[in-house]
C-alpha cells in the first residue's frame, strides 16, 4: 500500500506542476509533466486495480 | 490435524498426465500426494498444517534424491490477519479518496486555463487531455 500512496502523492504533484505550467503558459516543460501524469495514472489504475482483485478474491474465501 | 484419517479425493486430470502418474514409483507417487496437500493447505492459509506438511515433504525429497530430479517449489503462506489487512485498507481508500478529489479540483483549474485566447488554441492538445481525464475517471470507477 505504501505504493500506492506514494504513487498517488506523485501524480498530484505533477499535476500541480501541470497547473503551474498552464497558468504560466510555460509549454517547455507542459508535455513531460503531461506524460509523467498519464504513466503514473497508468500505474495507479493496475495497483488498484490489483487490490481490487485481491480484495473480491478474499471475500469469496470468507 | 488428524494425522491418522485419510480418505480420498476425486478429480479429473489430463490422459497424459495419468499416464505418466502410473509409470511413477511409490515413493515418487507419495511425493505427488505431498505436494498437492502442501498446494491445498498453502491455497487454504492453513500455516499450522501446512509446515507438517511440508516437514514430511522435505524428508521423502531427502530419502529420494537419487530418484527425483532436483526442483524448487515456493510456497507463501499468508500471516496476516484478515481484520488487520481490512483496517489497513480502509484507512488507504480514505486517504486515496481524499487524493482523487485534490486531483479533480486541480484538473477543473488546468481545463479552465487550458484555452490560449492570443494564439486561439489549446495549450495541452484534447486528445491528451481527454485520456489523462479517461484514466482518472478509470481509476475512480475502481474505488467506487
Amino acid at each position: 500500500m505504501e505504493d500506492l500512496d506514494e504513487l498517488v502523492r506523485k501524480l498530484l504533484t505533477k499535476v500541480r506542476e501541470i497547473k503551474i505550467d498552464i497558468i504560466t503558459q510555460n509549454t517547455e516543460l507542459l508535455t513531460t509533466h503531461l506524460e509523467t501524469a498519464i504513466n503514473l495514472t497508468d500505474e495507479i489504475y493496475a495497483e488498484l486495480y490489483t487490490l481490487k482483485l485481491k480484495l473480491e478474491k478474499q471475500n469469496q474465501l470468507s | 490435524m488428524s494425522e491418522k484419517i485419510t480418505t480420498e479425493l476425486f478429480f479429473r486430470v489430463h490422459t497424459f498426465v495419468k499416464e505418466k502418474y502410473m509409470g511413477l514409483s511409490p515413493k515418487q507417487k507419495k511425493l505427488v500426494k505431498l505436494i498437492l496437500e502442501s498446494t491445498i493447505l498453502s491455497l487454504a492459509q492453513d500455516k499450522q498444517n501446512y509446515e507438517k506438511i511440508a516437514k514430511e515433504f522435505g524428508i521423502e525429497i531427502a530419502k529420494n534424491d537419487s530418484t527425483v530430479p532436483s526442483f524448487n517449489i515456493t510456497v507463501n503462506v499468508n500471516e496476516t490477519k484478515e481484520d488487520e489487512k481490512n483496517n489497513e485498507k480502509n484507512i488507504n481508500i480514505t486517504k486515496l479518496i481524499e487524493s482523487l478529489n485534490e486531483l479533480e479540483s486541480l484538473l477543473l483549474t488546468i481545463q479552465n486555463n487550458n484555452w490560449r485566447k492570443e494564439a486561439n488554441a489549446y495549450i495541452i492538445p484534447l486528445a491528451r487531455w481527454k485520456e489523462l481525464i479517461e484514466k482518472v475517471n478509470s481509476i475512480k470507477k475502481v474505488i467506487s
